[in-house]
């Protein structure tokens, strides 16, 4: 029978903070770049001019169809002999993650807007608003209620995909325990407590997410 | 029906108050390959109740929400009090397209009322009506909501202006739609098969809402002009100061509703009146 010594992890219990605290940097700046990106994209995919569409769907399209180990590697190997821009491992992780996943927001936040049907628009539009006040006082306030669930997934996705950081030496969460395993030998405890410390991360992200679905079913959807 | 009077061509008849509400001249619209408005000529006077006809595709949705430029008529003119709408035109003759502002601009004083209600479900019934008062014309909270009340208790709904639009009933909703449209204050209110998309017991009570518009304007109206594209034969009989049929694109009748709604000159009038009257 297997012997569980968890001291391994509650003596060591510092490079799980330390660890995710890397995480929630690494996921605080791709999640800034990607919700601005994201929301810039979508706009420009819903653009009447074909300038500012079909570079955003290249973008989305390519982020999409390459997975984000590519893309992260990429940026820190490639990009320097290409542009000569040197970015460090944890710059190169959270730009990487933030391009990745500004795609589908942008996915998500275009769908939104899409969502609302179109005699919604006719009825503001025949009042005599303008598009941006059509978008801001009718679309947008129905259209980000409908977004919050699939926006929260893939927050929750991003977080999960710092850890691929590890893979770049990144001292996230799951790369410091890998650290501390080395010098623990103890794989099955350590990587338990780690994926209950990513579960602690991610779980309320989920829980707050279902509490704004409930909250805004009171009115109509 | 192809006789010359000036008054059946659409051409150009002075009212006695300055011109026609909408001068509808040679109106053509096409979606992609398909032509949908062949050459439409009409006239509605200020204050009169025009009542459109006609089976579905025959164009008649269509030239509505070209009066309101929801569609972009691509031959043609459409005056609306004088201006033309949606087209400026450049002094080698040719037209472009106006700025989004001018066309909201002249929006503002034409309300459409919707075959699909199109009530914004996140506000309340009071807010769905104020909201263009608010954010168009800039009025202040109080007055509107003091207009907003005023209108709701004219359509029948004053109990329900802190409701949201999924708790009402069709008939509701549409009477909460017209009071929408009647808070701009609009010179002219177009309506688009209002009942078509009712249940037969609702109907009544929007088409009493639309007569009472139609027969004494009230406080808010002065004489509005009604544009109404309608399957109601009966309604429109008693209401309509003018009736227009349409059919493929063109209007194949157009008088008074005593004749064409009760003794059409043209048999296609006379089918079709038949057939939705059953």
């Amino acid at each position: 029978m297997y012997q569980w010594h968890f001291d391994a992890v509650y003596d060591n219990w510092q490079v799980f903070v330390y660890g995710a605290e890397v995480t929630a940097e690494l996921t605080g700046v791709a999640f800034s770049i990607a919700v601005v990106l994201g929301l810039l994209i979508a706009f420009a995919r819903l653009s009447r001019s074909r300038l500012l569409r079909i570079p955003a769907a290249i973008y989305v399209e390519t982020f999409r169809s390459t997975p984000a180990l590519v893309q992260l590697v990429w940026i820190y190997y490639a990009l320097p002999i290409i542009t000569g821009i040197r970015l460090s491992a944890f710059a190169s992780v959270a730009l990487g993650l933030g391009l990745h996943t500004a795609a589908y927001f942008s996915e998500i936040f275009r769908g939104g807007i899409l969502s609302i049907e179109r005699g919604q628009v006719d009825a503001a539009k025949s009042v005599g608003m303008v598009q941006y006040q059509a978008m801001w006082r009718i679309i947008l306030p129905q259209a980000v209620r409908r977004m919050i669930p699939p926006f929260m997934n893939e927050t929750a996705n991003l977080i999960k995909l710092t850890t691929l950081g590890s893979i770049l030496a990144v001292y996230e969460l799951l790369h410091a325990s890998d650290v501390l395993i080395i010098s623990t030998y103890r794989p099955l405890e350590v990587y338990s407590a780690t994926a209950i410390v990513f579960a602690m991360m991610i779980y309320p992200l989920i829980y707050i997410s279902r509490l704004l679905e409930k909250y805004w079913v009171k009115s109509a959807r | 029906m192809h006789d010359a009077n000036p008054r059946e061509t659409g051409a150009a008849v002075p009212s006695a108050n300055g011109g026609p509400m909408f001068a509808v001249r040679n109106l053509r619209k096409r979606f992609g390959t398909l032509e949908v408005l062949k050459g439409v000529s009409l006239e509605v006077e200020r204050g009169e109740v025009m009542v459109v006809i006609g089976p579905s595709g025959s164009g008649k949705s269509t030239m509505l929400r070209c009066f309101n430029f929801l569609e972009e008529y691509d031959d043609g003119e459409i005056h609306f009090d004088g201006a033309l709408v949606g087209y400026r035109k450049l002094p080698n003759g040719k037209r472009v397209r106006q700025s989004e502002r001018r066309i909201a601009e002249m929006r503002a004083h034409m309300s459409m009322v919707f075959q699909h209600f199109h009530l914004w479900p996140h506000k309340t019934v009071l807010q769905n009506v104020i909201e263009g008062l608010v954010v168009v014309k800039k009025e202040n909270a109080k007055v509107a909501a003091e207009r907003g009340m005023a209108l709701l208790e004219r359509v029948g709904l004053a109990a329900k202006r802190n409701v949201y639009p999924n708790a009402l009933s069709g008939g509701q909703m549409q009477r909460a739609a017209i009071a929408r449209a009647l808070a701009m204050e609009p010179k002219a209110m177009l309506f688009d098969e209002p009942t078509s998309s009712l249940d037969p017991e609702l109907v009544g009570e929007v088409l009493d809402v639309i007569r009472s518009l139609a027969r004494n304007g009230g406080p808010h109206l002065h004489g509005t002009t009604l544009v109404v594209v309608t399957h109601e034969i009966g309604f429109g009989r008693e209401v309509a100061d003018k009736v227009v049929m349409m059919d493929h694109g063109v209007i194949i009748e157009r008088g008074p509703p005593e004749q064409v709604l009760r003794d059409p000159l043209e048999a296609r009038t006379r089918a079709f009146i038949n057939s939705v009257l059953h």
